[in-house]
Parts: C-alpha cells; sequence; structure tokens
C-alpha cells in the first residue's frame, strides 16, 4: 500500500458519492409509486472503480456502504450486501486482465456480474420463502443499471479522474493477487 | 491493497476479514429471515443514525431539481401572468366582500352580546368631538344624563371597547378612550384565560400590565374584559395581542378609532353583587334560613344532640 495522501482523498470522495448513490432514491421529490425501479447506482460506482483503483475503494468502505444501503433502501438486510462485496472482490482480483480488455469487455463482464447478482439474489429469496423480485422488475433493474454505467464510467474519467494507471507509471507488482 | 512492504502476511489478514464480512452478512440475511423484528430494530438505528445527515447533504439537491421542475413552467410565463392578473382582481373583489362582511359579522356579534345579556341595554350616540388634547384621550357624546347614560359605562363600537363614560351631563357625556393615560381596565387573554389589566398610554396599542407568566402569551391571542371590579361587563373584545420591538406586551385595539364615529353606550343595570364572606355556617346563614335549624325555640334541642344512649 502506497500510503500517499492522494489515496485517502479518493476514498473520502468514494465514500462521498458513495453516500449520495445511496440517498438519491430517497430524495423527496415524487411521492406517487414509480414505474420504474431506480437504479442501483452504488454498484455501478463500485465496479467502475473497482476496475480503475481499487486501491482507493478498500474492502471494509464498500462492505459499509453497501450495508447502509441495504438499510436505507428497505431490502432484505445483509443480502445485496453479500453479493455486491462478492462481485467487487471479483472485480478486484483480476482488475488489470480487464482493464488491459477494453471498455467493452469491461461492460461485458460487469453485465454479467449484474445479472448473476440479480439471480442469485432471487434463489435466496426464493429458497428462503421471501418475497422475490419479479422478473419484469429485476429485468428493468438490470437494463437501468447497465445504461447507467458508461455514464458512470466517463464521470469517473473525466470528472474525479479516476483513471487506469498510465502504462508509463504503473507500478510493477502493485495488486497481484496470485 | 497489497504493496511490496507488506507482504503475504496483509493477504492473509485481509482473506480473513472479507471472509468474515461476507460471513457476518450472509448471517445476516439469515437472521433477518429468522428473527425479523430485531433486524429491524438494527435498520431502523442504522437509518436513524445516518438519514437526518443525509438530508441536510441533499437539500440542496431537491431543491435544485425542483427548480429546474419550476423552470419549465417559465416557458408558459406570459400566460400564466395573465391568468393570476384575472384572478388577482377576482380575488380582490372577494376579498372587499370578504371584510365587509367580516365588519358585519363583528357588529352583529357585539348585538347578539348585548341582547343575551339581559342586564344589558344600550343606547347609541355620535362623537361630537374629541378632546382637542393630545395627553388625554377622550370624546364628547350627544348623549347624556336623559338618555339614561351614567358615569362608568362601557362604550363599544361594532368591533370592540372603545372607553368607559367619565362624566355626564344632561344630553351629553364624556368617553374616555382605553388609549388615555387614566384608563386602566381589568382584562383576560383568551385563549389561557391569564388576567391582566389594560393601561392606556396615548397610543393605540395600550400596554398590558400584571400578567402572570407574561411568556406564555403570543401575539395574536385575544384580549377581552373580565368584568373584575364591576365597571365593565365581561367578554366585551378589547383586541389582540402584540409585541412591542421592545418586548413589552401590548394589545392592538380593536375598535376602530380612526373611524369612530357612532358608539354604543352599554347600560349595564345593577348587578347583582355577592357581597361577603361565603361562610357556609356563618351568623348571616343562620338568620336569614328560616328553618327549625335557625328558629330559637328549637334551639335547644338541635344544638344540643340527645347523648347517644341516654334517654330510657
Amino acid at each position: 500500500m502506497r500510503a500517499t495522501p492522494k489515496i485517502w482523498i479518493y476514498r473520502a470522495i468514494f465514500v462521498l458519492f458513495g453516500l449520495l448513490f445511496i440517498a438519491y432514491p430517497i430524495l423527496p421529490l415524487q411521492f406517487t409509486p414509480a414505474r420504474w425501479p431506480a437504479p442501483e447506482l452504488l454498484f455501478a460506482l463500485t465496479m467502475a472503480w473497482g476496475v480503475r483503483q481499487p486501491d482507493s475503494a478498500p474492502f471494509l468502505l464498500i462492505a459499509g456502504l453497501a450495508l447502509l444501503a441495504d438499510a436505507v433502501l428497505m431490502r432484505p438486510m445483509g443480502l445485496w450486501a453479500l453479493l455486491l462485496l462478492m462481485a467487487s472482490e471479483t472485480v478486484r482480483f483480476s482488475y488489470r486482465s480487464i482493464q488491459e480488455r477494453g471498455l467493452v469487455m469491461e461492460f461485458t463482464i460487469v453485465a454479467a456480474l449484474l445479472l448473476a447478482m440479480v439471480i442469485v439474489q432471487n434463489l435466496f429469496l426464493w429458497a428462503s420463502f421471501s418475497q422475490s423480485l419479479e422478473i419484469t422488475r429485476g429485468l428493468q433493474f438490470v437494463m437501468l443499471t447497465l445504461v447507467c454505467y458508461p455514464f458512470m464510467v466517463a464521470f469517473l474519467h473525466y470528472i474525479i479522474r479516476v483513471r487506469k494507471p498510465d502504462n508509463a507509471n504503473r507500478p510493477d507488482r502493485l495488486g497481484k493477487i496470485r | 491493497m497489497a504493496g511490496e512492504k507488506t507482504g503475504s502476511a496483509w493477504r492473509a489478514v485481509r482473506r480473513l476479514i472479507v471472509g468474515l464480512t461476507l460471513f457476518i452478512f450472509f448471517a445476516l440475511f439469515i437472521v433477518w429471515r429468522i428473527d425479523n423484528p430485531r433486524v429491524e430494530r438494527f435498520r431502523m438505528a442504522l437509518v436513524d443514525r445516518f438519514v437526518p445527515n443525509m438530508e441536510w447533504a441533499l437539500a440542496p439537491v431537491t431543491k435544485f431539481t425542483r427548480i429546474i421542475s419550476d423552470y419549465q413552467s417559465y416557458a408558459q410565463i406570459y400566460e400564466r401572468n395573465q391568468e393570476l392578473r384575472q384572478e388577482l382582481q377576482r380575488m380582490k373583489g372577494w376579498q372587499e366582500a370578504a371584510l365587509q362582511l367580516e365588519q358585519t359579522n363583528a357588529q352583529l356579534r357585539a348585538l347578539n352580546n348585548v341582547q343575551l345579556s339581559p342586564g344589558l341595554g344600550f343606547v347609541t350616540g355620535e362623537v361630537i368631538t374629541d378632546s382637542g388634547s393630545p395627553f388625554s384621550q377622550s370624546g364628547l357624546l350627544n348623549v347624556g344624563l336623559l338618555d339614561g347614560v351614567k358615569d362608568g359605562q362601557a362604550a363599544v363600537d361594532g368591533l370592540g371597547l372603545v372607553g368607559r363614560i367619565s362624566g355626564v351631563a344632561d344630553h351629553t357625556s364624556r368617553l374616555v378612550f382605553l388609549s388615555d393615560v387614566s384608563s386602566q381596565v381589568p382584562v383576560i387573554i383568551r385563549p389561557t384565560g391569564q388576567k391582566a389589566i389594560v393601561h392606556g398610554d396615548n397610543t393605540l396599542t395600550p400596554k398590558v400590565l400584571f400578567i402572570d407568566k407574561p411568556e406564555t402569551v403570543l401575539p395574536g391571542m385575544r384580549v377581552v374584559t373580565s368584568g373584575d371590579g364591576g365597571v365593565f361587563p365581561p367578554e366585551l373584545l378589547i383586541g389582540q395581542i402584540v409585541r412591542a420591538r421592545t418586548g413589552e406586551i401590548r394589545v392592538l385595539l380593536a375598535a376602530d378609532f380612526k373611524g369612530l364615529e357612532f358608539v354604543r353606550i352599554l347600560r349595564a343595570s345593577a348587578q347583582d353583587q355577592i357581597i361577603g364572606s361565603g361562610d357556609l355556617v356563618g351568623e348571616s346563614i343562620l338568620e336569614n334560613a328560616p328553618t327549625v335549624l335557625s328558629s330559637p325555640q328549637n334551639a335547644e334541642t338541635i344544638v344540643v344532640p340527645p347523648p347517644r344512649g341516654g334517654t330510657p
């Protein structure tokens, strides 16, 4: 871990936007029932950030945000947080190779992860006799979140400048967990 | 996370943390399913801890979004303006009607007051002059002794108490306004029911003195006469509480002093007075009660009860 002050700034930014994305569905803007589910921006943020700079999105921060999101958004406690952590760890484990394969591949991997998460979530809910997500709702949710994903990537890249390290100053063995 | 300096040890610790966290979350989900109320309490604790802070941070976002949605309505600003202007005109008509109705209502209510209390009659007089002095607030009425006006009677206009009669001639009488420095009226503040004295000081907002717990008195509370002292009949409207910049509590008089023309002088017939202490077994009761209790010839048998078991 290269403990530069910069990494702490990025962590703070990560937490800040994580909190924002948790809170935006509960903004008091609309009191009628919505026709579309809110996209999971916390997922998009975690994935996009995890592909680019996993160091500044540490595991415990993601865990805290995910649990808070479950609590605030009235979801089954712990389930989506568990899945989100597993997905983020998957991405963290292979972020170097995802980086190298380009944006389309990254998008495909993220889409596959999200779909898998929704399916596993429904399986868990079904197995525990809870009320599970309807299939149409689930598909809407996946689609909306994936539509948001490129914007999240652009937002990270151009506005908060969370980017892949250049090849020139890429550290030698950073993050190679084998 | 894994850097050059912190080698495999850190990696192992991290793996442990990750595994533990995943296990905890899984357990949390299971517990959520099994012991729902407990976990929901935990959820509410989390929400309670975080959401108020978030809302504070998100208030600008909310405002901004609302401004944007408001901005869309600027497109039809001209039509809206026309519409609003027409509406305003209509509303002005209604406002006038409401004001007139309110005054009529108040007048009728004042009349009602008079009718409801059988002890009150009234005579209407015209204010023909005012005192002509900046230091005494009074007026001269064109009614007097011959019309049944007496010293100390109350005068009201349609809305509220104006003052009291102080000095009567055959055909005229002097009305001292509530704003006069010599005017002191015992009042009750509604709805709290606190008693106070309204003390004139040459303004249209006399002071309210001698309030118990003045901090509970709020602007807008109504002030009515209490009837204490027997000068004014009770429940005559005086005005509303206002607060001066200095923090003083004052009353904004309900009577319309600017347009004062006719006043109604309430002729209270001699009020029944409760005199003396309310002693239940005092002499006065014994003297006045025409019962066997107080008749002298039976006094002995009453005053001395037969001793228990004493009579054969």
